[in-house]
């Protein structure tokens, strides 16, 4: 065999093993985040990394995140290793896209179906996920303690709730006596899809828990089903619905998700 | 290290009867060209996923009906041989590989859904319509005096070699397939961004048609069948062994295929799970340069690696969890088995002689794969994803895995049994 062709041979052979390993040495690469008390959070539905234009883009979701760069976010309708999304994982992407900590977790009961995940600037210093009663489609709620400071640790919990009506009340149920049952501190963000408006029993149940922050920000988003409801905090600084990703563009192609990211800026001093 | 003299294949010999240029053109290709098949395989199911999802709540129903009707696509490959009759096979083989580079390089354009699934649809048919007149030219070619066995290990040697180009790109995108992970430019300019992969696309595509163009090797076409004597023939039920090469892409492409799938099964880190598949992957390839024909296709060796495969996926698909590591090593172990199945079946493919002409025979056998693999893949999904729209499939995912895994390894055996009979002929 000529020397040419041997070097050729050579290097495609081995340069995917190199690669891997050179990942591999290069993916813990810990991002510093100073702490501070006020902090944005984020609840997106990424609809599976699809967009409005049904193609698969993690870097759009990611881009649009971006715009706010939220310390930590809530991510539903996740997957994990799937033929129908190329057998991608998506949190493990977006965390090491975005340089975040993360937990993720499907349905213990069908390992196959999508996830939440919860993405953190901070340290995540307890994870855990529970399954909501579920007669339809199994659903999941995780829960993760995040260490923003020595002296600021929060429970942020994210969900997404069924479609049915009549598991609603029973998945909103369990979830509230879920958090009440391992909450680690008073200071609590519950953050997710609930498939619910504003005007439902199931989220006048949420109330007797959580306040919404989008309460006091006006009413051009009670439409949304997407949530996120805190507790033991000092002050809701901002709250908003990022409704275009760029400006001067008129898209479908611009949002990554059929959902749009809901954000809260919220003071825990 | 890779002295010639070593090996059971001799690439100086094959570069030698092709001269240079002709045998690159002809290696690049092949590898090429199977990489954008495994890209489109990879893409066509997500894009139908979507528009069933879309079929079921009502939504674009028209346009949506049109992508799922798509599926049509694969019974083209069964075509090759009407075609190649009318309009002479080599004209086939040239064309479908235009058809397959540009088809590509349209794919990278990031077009509608219904674009991209079209197009990986057409990439999947005309695939099936390449390899069929290829390995038949290939194989029957009397211009050269390359032996067969060189020309078998040959198409083996770059189809493995795609699957490791597959895993490169995977790797350098942090396994989001096709788009390469692009930098964090701001949001103004991500649509910039999901191009990148077009400045790799335009001139992979550039290259075949050039290449392809001016020094393709120009094979002499062989009459087909009359060669033969009509006893070696072996009838049509023989072909459903090649249904194997649908369970293939089946675990491939379902699981087996995916380090993180691999990961999120045994709970274990994504980038050991893409070490050690690549490794499997390069083992496979230094089994079928270096491992004599005949030990490739010993029976009794193949039975036991074909037992250690299935009980290795029980153990990953039941026990993942709390073997971690260890499932993840059996589960390589079995991806090299499976890849040298694959080696086996295809090798057969060039060599066996059926009732029908080589190109029918390869090309039928391709249909019947990418059909098998559909509809496994239909249950899969509707065992585990859709399991609560049926409740009755709920549970079955990993019984279809494995039952996946043992076609395969019973089309193997066939496959062996068939050889051997020849053989003491």
């Amino acid at each position: 065999m000529n020397k040419r062709l041997k070097i050729v041979l050579i290097t495609m052979v081995v340069s995917p093993l190199i690669l891997s390993v050179i990942t591999f040495g290069i993916a813990e690469f810990p991002r510093e985040t100073s702490p501070k008390s006020e902090i944005t959070f984020m609840t997106y539905n990424i609809h599976f990394g699809q967009g409005m234009d049904d193609l698969l883009n993690l870097e759009r979701i990611a881009q649009n995140i971006l715009i706010d760069d939220p310390d930590i976010i809530g991510l539903q309708e996740v997957e994990v290793g799937r033929i129908t999304s190329q057998g991608i994982d998506m949190a493990f992407w977006l965390a090491k896209r975005l340089g975040m900590k993360y937990y993720y977790s499907n349905p213990m009961n069908n390992k196959h179906v999508m996830g939440n995940a919860i993405l953190s600037k901070y340290p995540i210093v307890l994870s855990n996920s529970y399954d909501l009663p579920s007669d339809l489609q199994e659903r999941v709620f995780i829960h993760c303690v995040i260490e923003v400071s020595p002296s600021l640790t929060i429970d942020a919990f994210c969900t997404h709730i069924g479609i049915r009506t009549e598991n609603k009340s029973a998945q909103i149920d369990f979830l509230l006596e879920k958090i009440t049952e391992v909450s680690t501190s008073s200071k609590q963000v519950l953050m997710g899809d609930f498939n619910l408006q504003n005007d439902t029993l199931e989220i006048a149940n949420v109330l007797t828990y959580f306040n919404d922050t989008a309460d006091e920000f006006g009413a051009s988003f009670q439409a949304s089903i997407d949530y996120i409801f805190a507790v033991g905090y000092q002050d809701v600084i901002d709250y908003h619905v990022i409704t275009d990703m760029l400006v001067n563009i008129d898209s479908p192609a611009e949002f990554g998700s059929d959902h749009l990211p809901v954000v809260s800026i919220i003071d825990f001093s | 290290m890779l002295r010639d003299s070593k090996y059971d294949i001799s690439f100086s010999e094959i570069e030698k009867n092709l001269k240079s240029r002709p045998f690159y053109s002809l290696f690049f290709n092949l590898v090429i060209l199977s990489l954008f098949f495994i890209q489109a395989l990879r893409a066509y199911v997500p894009g139908v996923y979507v528009a069933m999802f879309h079929v079921v709540f009502a939504e674009n129903i028209i346009e949506n009906l049109f992508i799922l009707l798509t599926l049509i696509f694969f019974v083209v490959p069964a075509l090759t041989n009407t075609i190649c009759k009318k309009i002479g096979i080599k004209r086939v083989l040239i064309s479908s590989i235009y058809i397959i580079a540009v088809s590509r390089l349209l794919m990278a354009f990031h077009l509608p859904n219904i674009w991209q699934t079209i197009l990986s649809g057409i990439i999947i048919a005309v695939y099936g319509m390449f390899i069929s007149t290829f390995i038949t030219l290939w194989v029957k070619d009397g211009s050269t005096e390359i032996k067969m066995s060189n020309k078998v290990k040959m198409i083996g040697f770059s189809l493995l070699s795609a699957f490791l180009l597959d895993y490169l790109i995977r790797t350098i995108g942090f396994s989001q397939d096709i788009s390469l992970l692009p930098p964090g430019l701001s949001a103004q300019f991500w649509y910039i961004t999901q191009y990148l992969w077009l400045i790799i696309q335009i001139p992979l595509t550039g290259l075949c048609i050039y290449l392809t163009k001016l020094y393709f090797p120009r094979f002499t076409s062989v009459s087909d069948v009359e060669e033969y004597d009509k006893s070696d023939k072996k009838s049509t039920v023989y072909s459903l062994i090649f249904v194997g090469i649908g369970m293939f892409w089946f675990l491939l492409f379902n699981i087996l295929l995916y380090p993180n799938t691999i990961a999120h099964y045994t709970g274990t880190s994504y980038y050991v799970s893409n070490i050690l598949s690549i490794i499997a992957l390069i083992a496979t390839i230094w089994i079928v340069l270096r491992v004599k024909m005949q030990n490739l296709l010993n029976t009794k060796l193949s039975v036991i690696l074909n037992s250690l495969m299935i009980i290795s996926l029980c153990f990953f698909l039941f026990m993942g969890i709390a073997l971690t590591y260890i499932a993840v090593i059996l589960i390589c172990v079995s991806l090299i088995i499976i890849f040298l199945n694959f080696f086996v079946l295809f090798s057969h493919l060039a060599i066996v002689i059926f009732k029908w002409e080589k190109v029918k025979t390869i090309s039928n056998l391709f249909a019947i794969g990418t059909s098998f693999y559909i509809l496994f893949t239909v249950f899969h999904i509707l065992s585990t994803d859709w399991a609560y729209v049926i409740s009755a499939f709920k549970g079955f995912g990993p019984i279809i895995v494995v039952l996946a895994g043992v076609i395969l390894s019973v089309s193997v055996y066939i496959s062996l049994r068939i050889n051997q009979k020849g053989r003491e002929k």
